[in-house]
């Protein structure tokens, strides 16, 4: 993942851009993420509740002998699961980042729009009604759950006459999973299946299968490639709809993409990991902060990263309190919520 | 006839008082078990048979009472908020307050467990404790020196912090064996749990005497709304009202959340039906919002137990559904 290509019709485009952010370590950002990346995912084949050390995983990963319990671990349960959580975390990011340029609001996060409660809600009605099923069907359930839960949120927040706001964005979306919550609970209540949901709303990647993995695998590429493609057209979206506009950009027809990149990413992480909040709030911060404003650095640059605390937070969750495991979203709260106050406080001039 | 505004006011507030009334008449017909009328009628007036006596004074009349006390005092709380903050979309639940109680109780439930009188008295304490705590907090990280309170700051501050709370309240519940998961489940829907008379007997004193304070001070309310300089330069105390009045209004939602779980919306809900009604005026406004929320949570736990779905379904579940719908409503015309 290099530079976007420098391809341009528009003079004028040309003379704002590199203004923007013409990072000259962005390069040097991605291999050092890229590096973080490969060693957060050594440490989290090698650790865990049964601890191994560097050699054995690298020995069961590249030479695997089934007759080792060991690697049997390894290959049967770390490597999926380290997977899930690179996957998620970089799906998460990248819809963080594709909200947050498209919609020009600092707090947006697949989390708090929506999207998690209304694939909980879908959860519970799956648990109550349709017992034991495949993976693929629960999978699909949630996915359409999580589409629902943020076009809702979109539609609710975007109806007013004065447009988005991100207040108005934040409050759409706690009602939004309130409404989802109370009904998710009038279904767990009436069907017995409260706790079977509880963990599955603390997030766990503990469960992750190859089979998940591959299922939700085009989706995710989908999703990549088209929020890497849109990435210029949200850099221009970002500088504000007007300016947009002025550029001859089709604004409609760019956010309707960065919506459905959005879906799609959300969709795959929380089949996968269960409902998680704030990595997408997180991750675009914290990378803004190294490459710029330019979202044509923050899209790659935010996926790369968000893999990388995925998969350390995951780790930490499991060596916390071995060898029982704290759940997922409960790391990411405690995390979370300090950091959206001090987006919140910093970013002041967007609220008052 | 075209009433002058106070009367017409008056007149609805009345009307408000006649509904509740006939509302908390009906409810005491409805259930599991159908009265009539005329049964409850007799009841009412210590006849009628042993069962039927059972079933009014036991069951059922310490729900409806317990459902206005906590729809009442949710209501009032809420619109105090929205006059302190000057946003029409403030109330408890949304602010983390309400969670902020709800993870007191939670803790008392699973480490000490719910039984007697002992607990009865300390379960609004506690929740008092950390409705303050979390009104506290949010106070605290959205203050800025030198500047009067900002009301979006405040939101925002609020939603994350109901975020975190609830991720906390989460990570507890896990921890839960199955009977008291069910009962925390039920809890945080907003189940009216507390429905034995000497719950009520503790908390009617303490909404009555928190409303008398608030309404007392309504035209603090009516000033503060036009703004903070406004109220300064009329000589109010901002600060010091400001907190005041805040923790009254924490106080009177986290009694209630205490013995009615976490219902979410009541507060919000409930003031802007009655400005539809009464208009802006605090004096008229408190009392109008208090017997909305009454007559709301009322009619929701109505539903909840006549209703026979396979368990018995927590009202803030049935106030939540109505009510959301509302709340998006208002947030699309919102300014």
């Amino acid at each position: 993942m290099g530079k976007t290509k420098e391809k341009t019709s528009n003079a004028d485009q040309t003379a704002v851009l590199p203004h923007l952010g013409g990072r000259p370590f962005f390069g040097l950002y991605m291999i050092i993420g890229v590096l973080l990346l490969l060693l957060a995912a050594a440490a989290s084949l090698s650790f865990g509740a049964a601890s191994m050390n560097l050699s054995t995983a690298w020995t069961a990963v590249f030479y695997f002998d089934p007759s080792l319990t060991e690697h049997q671990i390894i290959h049967s349960l770390r490597i999926p699961r380290t997977l899930a959580d690179i996957v998620a975390g970089m799906s998460l990011s990248l819809a963080g980042a594709v909200m947050q340029g498209s919609t020009r609001n600092p707090l947006a996060d697949s989390g708090l729009m929506g999207v998690n409660a209304g694939a909980a809600f879908a959860m519970a009605i799956s648990l109550a009604f349709i017992p034991n099923q495949l993976y693929t069907g629960s999978l699909f359930i949630s996915f359409a759950g999580a589409a629902m839960g943020a076009g809702l949120t979109y539609l609710a927040a975007s109806l007013n006459r004065r447009g988005m706001t991100p207040q108005r964005l934040v409050l759409a979306g706690m009602s939004i999973t309130l409404l989802f919550g109370a009904m998710g609970s009038f279904v767990s209540l009436n069907y017995g299946v409260g706790k079977a949901l509880a963990y599955w709303t603390s997030g766990s990647v503990a469960g992750a299968t190859l089979t998940e993995l591959k299922l939700t695998a085009p989706w995710f590429l989908g999703g990549l490639a088209l929020s890497l493609f849109i990435a210029r057209s949200i850099t221009i979206l970002s500088l504000g709809e007007e300016i947009a506009k002025g550029f001859g950009q089709r604004t409609v027809l760019v956010k309707l993409l960065a919506t459905l990149a959005v879906l799609l990413l959300a969709g795959v992480s929380v089949t996968l990991v269960g409902p998680i909040g704030f990595v997408g709030l997180i991750v675009p911060h914290i990378v803004r902060f190294f490459v710029g404003v330019d979202y044509r650095y923050i899209i790659p640059a935010a996926a790369v990263y968000g893999g990388v605390l995925m998969v350390a937070a995951d780790l930490a969750g499991r060596l916390i309190n071995r060898p029982a495991e704290t759940a997922l979203g409960i790391i990411f709260a405690i995390i979370g919520v300090p950091f959206f106050l001090l987006i919140a406080r910093r970013e002041r001039r967007a609220f008052e | 006839m075209i009433l002058p505004r106070l009367y017409r006011a008056r007149l609805f507030i009345l009307l408000l008082f006649v509904l509740l009334a006939a509302g908390a008449f009906l409810s005491l017909n409805m259930g599991k078990m159908s009265l009539r009328p005329l049964e409850v009628v007799q009841v009412l007036f210590g006849q009628g048979p042993a069962d039927h006596q059972l079933i009014v004074f036991k069951f059922r009349l310490p729900r409806i009472v317990l459902a206005a006390i906590v729809g009442f005092g949710m209501a009032i709380s809420g619109a105090v908020m929205q006059a302190l903050l000057r946003n029409d979309l403030a109330d408890p639940g949304m602010l983390g307050v309400s969670a902020g109680s709800g993870l007191m109780v939670l803790l008392f439930i699973t480490t000490v467990g719910i039984q007697g009188m002992a607990s009865a008295a300390l379960l609004p304490l506690l929740a008092f404790g950390g409705g303050l705590l979390a009104a506290f907090l949010i106070y605290l990280l959205a203050y800025r020196r030198n500047h009067a309170p900002s009301s979006t700051r405040l939101v925002l501050t609020g939603v994350a912090m109901n975020v975190g709370l609830s991720a906390l309240t989460l990570f507890l519940t896990l921890k839960l064996d199955e009977d008291k998961y069910e009962f925390a489940q039920r809890w945080q829907a907003g189940y009216l749990w507390g429905d034995k008379w000497y719950y009520i007997g503790l908390l009617l004193p303490w909404v009555i005497f928190l409303f008398i304070y608030i309404i007392t001070h309504s035209r603090t309310l009516n000033t503060l709304e036009l703004g903070y300089e406004i109220s300064t330069g009329l000589g109010v105390a901002v600060k010091r009202k400001f907190i005041l009045l805040a923790v009254a209004a924490v106080a009177i939602a986290s009694g209630c959340v205490a013995l009615g779980g976490s219902i979410f919306f009541i507060g919000l809900i409930s003031p802007h039906v009655a400005r539809r009604l009464v208009g802006p005026d605090y004096r008229l406004l408190l009392p109008a919002s208090g017997l909305t929320g009454a007559l709301l949570l009322l009619a929701a736990d109505t539903i909840a137990r006549t209703v026979s779905f396979k368990a018995d379904i927590p009202a803030g579940i049935i106030v939540t559904m109505l009510s959301v719908p509302y709340f998006l409503f208002l947030l699309m015309r919102a300014k």
